[in-house]
């Protein structure tokens, strides 16, 4: 499952452990290719709580984490911003972000 | 217009690439399609055995910082992090405690809650899930995703055949092109986009090779050449907008004003101030061109082999 995150409830999703945010937009070719894996792998792992945000639809929230690209993906732990990546990602890809910001 | 077409080339005498016919959903399209539909309807419940597929939930204990935390989650299986640590709950049960020695030295991992994924079976069930009115069955299931998907897929396969028939025309019509007039809409062009380009913060005239600047001058040079055959196309497509529905180009724009300032999000007004008249033309032009090469007979053959 992946949560829809807006800048009134972002703050209340980061408060977990693990969470992964894809910064995505309504007309992004890179996060159309992105969006399945990032669903398949949301169904895949449980308890890393999987985010997306639609820089497009609230800009504020996009500003507010300086997202210049898109997709944008950023780790937090504990609500923390520990990593950013972005790119359209294969599954391997993707989980080889996801490692870095569970055991890096 | 000034310049226009001299010699027409027949455009059913152009070939059509088969790959742009596809629209039908395969058999293998909609078992994925559902697949993927079980896997969105999964659950999680809670295990006592950590197998492969399960994701773990771990209290990490270690002289390192990195092994060192409060909850470490493990996957077995899907190759996150090393095998030697990804496998070492395998077994455990919940409250068990497994120690590893990685190169950070000895971790020791106490299982906190292990979660199993299981995922609906593809039959009416889970079709019922999707909560579509009438749509009760696998086979009424897949009837309705064919005709929800199907009638878009078939116009924009004709689309692409219509474009490729565009540029086929382009390249083997004949042309009486008018200097001036090909001068003001290409440098129009180059200057749109090199401002484009420099309010979104590019240098244009950084080199693609070496190390000296270019000039200005010397970028829209370059644009101009490599945008030359843009013109050519144009031209083809406004005469094949123009024959195809009998109307002229102002005409034709005139009617699609509305449609395309509301797509734009603009009112009428600002979209012919905010929008070079140009540009207009050329959309409309090319729209045009490519929706009435869609519906002919021609094309229409191809999607149906």
């Amino acid at each position: 499952m992946v949560y829809e995150a807006t800048n009134q409830n972002i703050d209340e999703l980061l408060k977990t452990d693990y969470a992964v945010v894809d910064f995505y937009g309504d007309h992004c070719g890179a996060c159309v290719v992105l969006a399945p894996v990032y669903n398949e792998a949301s169904n895949d792992l449980a308890m890393l709580r999987f985010i997306k945000a639609n820089v497009d639809q609230d800009r504020e929230l996009g500003e507010r984490f300086h997202i210049k690209a898109l997709p944008t993906l950023l780790g937090f732990r504990n609500g923390e911003l520990v990593l950013e990546d972005g790119g359209a990602k294969d599954q391997a890809a993707l989980y080889e972000m996801l490692g870095k910001l569970l055991y890096a | 217009m000034k310049s226009y077409v001299t010699k027409p080339f027949d455009y059913t005498l152009i070939p059509v690439d088969p790959a742009l016919t596809l629209w039908r959903v395969s058999d293998k399209e909609l078992a994925e399609h559902l697949e993927t539909l079980s896997h969105n309807h999964s659950y999680e419940a809670e295990a006592d055995t950590v197998q492969m597929g399960d994701s773990v939930a771990c209290r990490g204990e270690s002289k390192s910082s990195r092994w060192n935390r409060p909850v470490l989650l493990f996957y077995p299986g899907r190759g996150l992090c090393t095998k030697v640590l990804e496998d070492a709950c395998i077994g455990a049960r919940v409250g068990e405690q497994r120690s590893v020695i990685t190169e950070d030295g000895e971790i020791t991992l106490t299982v906190l809650k292990i979660l199993r994924r299981s995922y609906m079976p593809v039959g009416d069930a889970l079709v019922r899930e999707e909560h579509i009115p009438g749509v009760e069955t696998l086979t009424a299931y897949r009837k309705w995703y064919r005709e929800s998907n199907e009638p878009t897929r078939r116009l924009h396969a004709s689309y692409r055949c219509a474009l490729q028939l565009i540029h086929g025309f382009a390249a083997k019509s004949e042309f009486s092109l008018d200097q001036e007039e090909k001068d003001a809409w290409l440098r129009g062009r180059v200057d749109s986009i090199y401002k484009a380009m420099v309010d979104a913060g590019m240098d244009p005239t950084i080199p693609k090779e070496g190390f000296d600047f270019l000039t200005e001058e010397q970028v829209k040079q370059n644009m101009y050449r490599e945008y030359e055959g843009m013109f050519t196309e144009h031209v083809a497509k406004v005469y094949l907008a123009e024959t195809m529905t009998g109307r002229t180009l102002s005409e034709l724009v005139a009617s699609r004003l509305s449609a395309l300032a509301a797509e734009a999000h603009m009112t009428v007004s600002q979209l012919k101030e905010q929008v070079p008249a140009a540009v207009i033309e050329e959309k409309v032009a090319g729209d045009v061109a490519m929706e009435e090469l869609a519906k002919t007979a021609y094309v229409q053959e191809k999607l149906e082999k």
